[in-house]
């Protein structure tokens, strides 16, 4: 009690030096706590549209598929797979992929054809729920197709507008059909916004006059489940029911998007590091000051017969009071920005559709708020702290009482 | 007085290496110090005053010798107990910067108490007498800066004294104040030691605190050149 | 250059030539410009008609089609299927370097993209390609003898390397001329690394629209022996009367 309250009034013996120390403590954490937010924020958003929406964790092909994809690679009993998949309790899906020539008025373009039962595939993928315009393929609308808005925008089609579609079938002839748009998602990948279509499975399966086979079967790994562990069970599964098939995870299918994804978790490590180095320096240099401008005091104290611990102790608190001091008003700071952040998010739009590596990003950048966001750069902070007030106290608490009486 | 001294110094040296150079500065002292004595130690500059008062005060370790303090070999405690003699024991009195500047008259004179782990409405008792007795009553709350420096030092002798210790060490206590302000420390020190048996043992060069001593030791070139009781 | 089914054929009057070849015991090389541009017109005329029965085989299908195709010089042409039923109607217009394909079953007409041009014209071993870039020996390569034959049964080959500036994907063709009547028998294309990519077989010689031309070629890829698209001439006719209009995107809708 009597320590905490002589260190709180030695705090304020030089209250400009305390105040610049918590300052820059306080907007440390704040602009941490931010920081994490964005990252976790723009982490979250693209790893959500790339597995809710694009990949799954994981993916089923059949052996050769993805080194030259070709409308005869397939997965032969798709159905089958998909039965021992459910019996894993994974959630799946299977997709049927084949190129073709869509066009509309004197507009033609190449696209990839994603033939799926929607039913099914809702189990999976949250595609359905990222359209812009327009609705989601159904059953009832055999000729209604979903495309990517670039693709929309390069055979200037909307919703209603007639499409068509050209390739070849499976026995030589000309594939070629007649859709109508139903629907136009938002950005999403580079893949699906340029050049993709959604059509009905049955749709696919006419147009290209193939009769059985899937090209790719997506599953989800549970929450929380290993990705190893879940692609393992993949492969059991498949072992069973689909044998000539190829199990990868989505961090075999785009290594380069899963190191972005560990960059950007380092960058933001890198950030930090630097941020938490100069508080630290900014710290170890304040207490450092204030414990020389007092050798004397604790001459006296170490004199009088004061332990080492104890001035161990009180030079540690000074150092506590000014982190609490900083966490409470860093935290009390954030909480309008975080706020801002994750409601509002910042528009980034103006940049033209940003994506990374083929993944795009939302329009609005907006950030997430999870335990670790503050209690990541809080815990930290604290640690720093720690760490830089630790020296100088160890330096107070050997004091030699003599040498620091007499010290000028 | 007492028969049986308090503090015995035998022999003792102190070197120190300042550079290449030793410098002794105690080449064989040899004292005792009874309880309730009113000693001053006085001497040239260099003589070994302030030496000999943190030896007894065991800041310091000897070169050689041997002191005793109530009976125990001051060479023999470790660190920590030095420490809790310091605590327990020994009151200090510096020449100044005596007291901490954040805390109070009151909290800088309980300060010893509360190390010493008494509680607080003891401390509060025996702190808020002595203040009285020193002459500080009223000015409890006043910190150090809004103190004189002879109501600073009463401050430090009141926490020299607060925990009842063997003896009272004082390094020049009046060396940074008004030759007035001296004389009121002086009678202040003399009558704690008249009527509350505190033992005082202080440096001085002043020759007004030699007359007031009963017990002026000489030291000279580290040893004792001379020892009067009157 | 592709002696495609649109413009294969050979050769009208190169009795000369022949005489000359005949006359010799170790036949001396016959001019190579003149052979050349004789082949190159061969199947020339102001405008043709042919019905042309398609027979392909692949690792995957095996069809046959029936085409009805008109060309006005090698600009022009428009094939249209007569069968199978499935596919009958479906047309492709060519003019200049533009492909059109009409389609019957959702009544549209859709212009092929240059990013379509290498792949294959319903399900043949022709691409979009072959029928647009029709290029000529004797103005786009550089031709050279390269073996002679050493008796009347034998043949010439001919190594042509395109000009530097020849709109020709292909490498090199070796061009063989049966030494008896020097028709064009077969082509070999190779790729830019040498790499044989394909064989054309000239076979079944005898009269078509009043010349003497090969009635059947058939194409062979490289990469897969039994795979071909073969072409029978059932009937040819030059120099017809075209009604006007006959290139148009209306009468490929027809």
């Amino acid at each position: 009690m009597k320590i905490l309250r002589m260190a709180w009034r030695n705090l304020w013996r030089n209250g400009r030096r305390t105040l610049v120390t918590v300052a820059a403590m306080t907007l440390a954490l704040w602009s941490m706590v931010l920081y994490t937010s964005l990252m976790e924020g723009m982490l979250g958003s693209m790893e959500t549209t790339l597995l809710d929406v694009e990949l799954g964790e994981i993916q089923v092909h059949a052996d050769g598929y993805r080194e030259r994809p070709s409308i005869w690679e397939r997965i032969e009993d798709p159905d089958a797979l998909l039965r021992a998949l459910d019996e894993t309790g994974l959630r799946s899906t299977a997709r049927l992929l084949g190129g073709a020539l869509v066009a509309s008025g004197d507009v033609s373009t190449g696209a990839l054809l994603k033939g799926l039962r929607p039913e099914r595939d809702a189990l999976v993928s949250e595609v359905h729920q990222r359209l812009d315009r327009g609705e989601w393929l159904d059953p009832a609308d055999a000729k209604g197709v979903v495309l990517g808005y670039r693709l929309a925008r390069t055979l200037a089609v909307e919703v209603g507008d007639e499409l068509v579609a050209l390739s070849q079938a499976t026995d030589g002839s000309m594939a070629n059909d007649l859709f109508r748009v139903r629907g136009v998602l938002q950005s999403l990948s580079e893949e699906t916004d340029r050049a993709t279509v959604f059509l009905l499975e049955d749709e696919f399966r006419n147009f290209f006059a193939l009769e059985d086979g899937a090209h790719r079967v997506i599953v989800r790994s549970s929450e929380g489940q290993d990705l190893t562990a879940a692609a393992g069970l993949v492969e059991q599964a498949a072992a069973m029911s689909a044998p000539g098939v190829e199990v990868r995870s989505w961090r075999d299918l785009l290594p380069g998007l899963a190191n972005v994804f560990d960059s950007a978790q380092a960058a933001v490590q890198v950030v930090a590091f630097v941020v938490y180095v100069v508080i630290a320096i900014l710290i170890l240099n304040a207490m450092l000051t204030a414990v020389f401008e007092r050798i004397r005091e604790f001459g006296v104290l170490k004199a009088i017969g004061v332990s080492p611990r104890r001035v161990l102790a009180l030079i540690l608190v000074e150092g506590a009071l000014q982190s609490a001091l900083a966490i409470g008003i860093g935290l009390v700071a954030s909480l309008p920005a975080l706020w801002f952040v994750t409601t509002r998010g910042i528009d980034v739009g103006g940049l033209g559709g940003t994506a990374i590596m083929g993944v795009a990003m939302d329009q609005i950048w907006t950030g997430a708020v999870s335990p670790l966001t503050i209690a990541g750069p809080v815990f930290i902070l604290l640690f720093v702290a720690g760490v830089a007030v630790l020296f100088p106290a160890i330096k107070a608490a050997r004091i030699n009482p003599i040498e620091a009486i007499h010290h000028q | 007085m007492g028969a049986e001294p308090i503090i015995s110094l035998r022999d003792v040296t102190k070197v120190y290496r300042q550079g290449s150079v030793d410098v002794h500065a105690l080449r064989g002292l040899t004292m005792d110090v009874e309880a309730g004595e009113f000693t001053a130690i006085c001497g040239p500059s260099g003589s070994g005053k302030t030496t000999m008062l943190n030896l007894i005060g065991a800041l310091d370790a000897m070169t050689s010798g041997s002191i005793v303090l109530e009976g125990r070999e001051l060479a023999s405690l470790n660190k920590k107990e030095l420490s809790e003699l310091r605590r327990d024991r020994i009151g200090f009195v510096f020449q100044a910067y005596n007291l901490m500047p954040v805390l109070t008259a009151y909290e800088n004179a309980e300060m010893v108490l509360w190390v010493q782990g008494v509680d607080g409405s003891s401390r509060r008792e025996r702190v808020m007498g002595l203040l009285e007795k020193v002459g500080l009553k009223g000015m409890e709350n006043r910190r150090p800066s809004e103190l004189s420096g002879g109501q600073q030092q009463r401050v430090a002798i009141a926490r020299a004294i607060a925990s009842n210790p063997v003896v009272v060490l004082a390094d020049e206590p009046t060396a940074n104040v008004d030759s007035e302000t001296a004389e009121t420390l002086l009678e202040l020190m003399e009558e704690l030691n008249r009527e509350q048996g505190v033992t005082f043992v202080f440096s001085t060069h002043d020759p007004q605190v030699m007359e007031r001593a009963r017990r002026v030791v000489r030291l000279v070139d580290g040893r004792v050149a001379s020892d009067e009781r009157r | 250059m592709n002696r495609s089914f649109l413009s294969a054929g050979f050769l009208l009057a190169v009795a000369w030539l022949l005489s000359a070849a005949a006359a010799a015991a170790q036949p001396a090389d016959p001019p190579l410009d003149v052979l050349m541009r004789a082949t190159d017109d061969a199947m020339r005329g102001d405008s043709s008609e042919s019905r042309i029965t398609m027979r392909i085989r692949t690792e995957r299908w095996q069809r046959e089609l029936r085409l009805h195709v008109v060309s006005e010089g090698t600009e022009t042409a428009l094939v249209r299927i007569e069968a199978p039923a499935k596919e009958r109607g479906t047309a492709t217009l060519k003019v200049e370097q533009n492909i059109w394909n009409y389609l019957p079953k959702v009544d549209r007409t859709i212009k092929v993209p240059g990013s379509m041009m290498q792949a294959a014209w319903m399900g043949s071993h022709f691409t979009n390609d072959d029928l647009v870039h029709e290029s000529r020996y004797s103005e786009d390569f550089e031709c050279a003898y390269r073996e002679r034959p050493a008796d009347g049964s034998g043949h010439w080959l001919v190594r042509c390397v395109p000009l530097p500036d020849a709109p020709v994907v292909w490498g090199a063709i070796d061009a063989r001329f049966r030494a008896q009547d020097m028709l064009l028998d077969q082509a070999e294309y190779f790729d830019e690394r040498d790499r044989l990519v394909r064989t054309i077989r000239y076979e079944d010689f005898g009269p078509l629209g009043g010349r003497t031309l090969p009635r059947r070629m058939r194409v062979i890829p490289a990469d897969d022996p039994d795979e071909f698209t073969e072409i029978v001439y059932e009937e040819h006719a030059f120099n017809v009367d075209l009604p006007a209009g006959t290139f148009s995107l209306r009468s490929l809708r027809q």
